[in-house]
């Protein structure tokens, strides 16, 4: 699946982006230009995650790569984004159990 | 909300001695420039999508649009706003208030903060300087707006958070001190048991929900503040983390969620609307017990996989350009010094 989204974006994105820019001016064609660019992004997103899975399935007994520097600053931005929405989210079910409810909208 | 002021004063002041350590001095306009086209083009789209999305009910007012969009809107509870429908421009903007205030100050708390000793003192100034804003501005603010509108704005505004940002100080000396070589046996220790003493920091963070603390510093009849409370877990979290980079806590996925955090921030409000309360019948958001347990699990999964998703979107499209717009125009209006050698 992802191959056959590269492929297209090598074979016919690519192409149709440099058509695209000498027609700079018209709407249609800067949404199909973004449209591409999204494409794109998912093709890497999708990427990144099955890379991930697979790199867990082939070698689970292997070194682990060394982390990233401050990598941890990262993960702690993302466990308080994961918290607030926790929180927000929380308000949408008006019926959830109160000790349930006290323990997600601590974020 | 804590971990995001404790992560965001200790990476600014991780820059700020960086930058002072490479060339000599921090220089203060690149740093509002930077932080500038970090923030502002991203939230001032979110501005126009949530105007978009759920129009003011009582209408336009450009005094609180500019207000937001000036960052100041955290200093009144009219512009924050804790007042029911009143026009948010942005939900959630009142943090983003708090945090431009800290920017503003950054400068000066960065010159303060300049030991573990001083960020203690610092500290302890923060917690007393809030703890007297208040008290004053309790009774005033009531003269005004009802009771929990006026608690709601003690608790968001930046007096009270500004002892959280002071904690961010001594946790980055806390970080720096542990990460000296005469420190090595510690950091051994922290870096076998860290799993552990995270999970122990975690629940210590989730047990603040069932005790009984104050709202906000100085509310009568409760001694410990929440914000502050949970502070210390936090900060201990941090620590751990810092000094343990192979636990599991320190993943790629926490890794991915954290870089497009901000705009996942911005987003999710529309999210939760669009996906969870325009369709409430598909998430069940009306049952009871275990039953609504398991509605909200399910709705957690989906929600979290269409936000951050959304935010990849707009954090490769709009926050990472605007940022790299900021650092050349940063280059280019303020060129870095020339060192000799």
């Amino acid at each position: 699946m992802v191959g056959t989204i590269r492929w297209y974006l090598n074979y016919s994105g690519q192409p149709a982006k440099r058509l695209l820019k000498p027609a700079a001016g018209n709407l249609a064609l800067h949404i199909g230009a973004g449209l591409l660019q999204a494409c794109e992004w998912i093709v890497q997103l999708t990427s990144a995650v099955t890379q991930d899975l697979a790199s867990t399935r082939a070698s689970p007994t292997s070194v682990a790569e060394p982390k990233p520097l401050f990598a941890y600053i990262n993960c702690i931005r993302g466990y308080a984004v994961l918290l607030v929405i926790t929180c927000h989210l929380t308000y949408e079910f008006g019926n959830l159990p109160y000790p349930v409810h006290r323990l997600t909208v601590t974020g | 909300m804590q971990l995001f002021s404790l992560a965001s004063a200790v990476t600014l002041l991780m820059s700020w001695h960086h930058e002072t350590a490479s060339l000599g001095t921090a220089r203060v306009m690149p740093f509002f420039a930077r932080r500038f086209f970090r923030i502002a083009p991203a939230y001032y789209a979110a501005a126009a999508l949530y105007y978009w999305l759920s129009p003011p009910i009582g209408g336009f007012d450009a005094m609180q649009l500019m207000a937001s969009l000036l960052f100041v809107n955290a200093w009144s509870p009219a512009l924050m706003p804790t007042l029911g429908h009143a026009w948010s421009v942005v939900p959630g903007g009142w943090s983003i208030g708090v945090e431009f205030t800290f920017y503003l100050l950054f400068p000066l708390f960065a010159t303060a903060v300049s030991s573990l000793g001083r960020g203690v003192a610092v500290l302890v100034g923060c917690i007393a300087a809030g703890y007297l804003a208040n008290r004053l501005a309790y009774p005033a603010l009531l003269r005004s707006y009802g009771t929990a509108e006026v608690g709601n704005f003690l608790f968001f505004w930046f007096p009270n958070q500004m002892a959280v940002f002071a904690t961010g100080g001594v946790l980055f000396f806390a970080i720096r001190k542990l990460a000296a070589p005469r420190h090595a046996a510690i950091r051994r220790s922290l870096g076998r048991y860290g799993t552990m003493l995270s999970a122990i920091a975690a629940a210590v963070f989730f047990s603040s929900a069932f005790l009984p603390l104050a709202h906000w510093t100085g509310q009568p009849g409760k001694l410990v503040p929440a914000s502050l409370f949970v502070c210390l877990p936090l900060a201990g979290f941090i620590l751990v983390l810092s000094a343990a980079p192979n636990s599991p806590f320190v993943n790629r996925y926490a890794v991915a969620l954290g870089k497009v955090s901000f705009s996942a921030y911005l987003l999710h409000f529309a999210v939760l609307q669009l996906v969870v309360h325009d369709f409430p019948s598909v998430f069940h958001t009306s049952a009871t017990g275990l039953a609504a347990v398991a509605a909200f699990a399910g709705a957690w999964c989906v929600v979290m996989s269409a936000i951050f998703a959304a935010s990849y979107c707009t954090y490769n499209g709009l926050e990472l350009p605007m940022m790299k717009l900021g650092s050349r125009l940063v280059r280019l209006r303020w060129p870095r010094p020339s060192i000799a050698i």
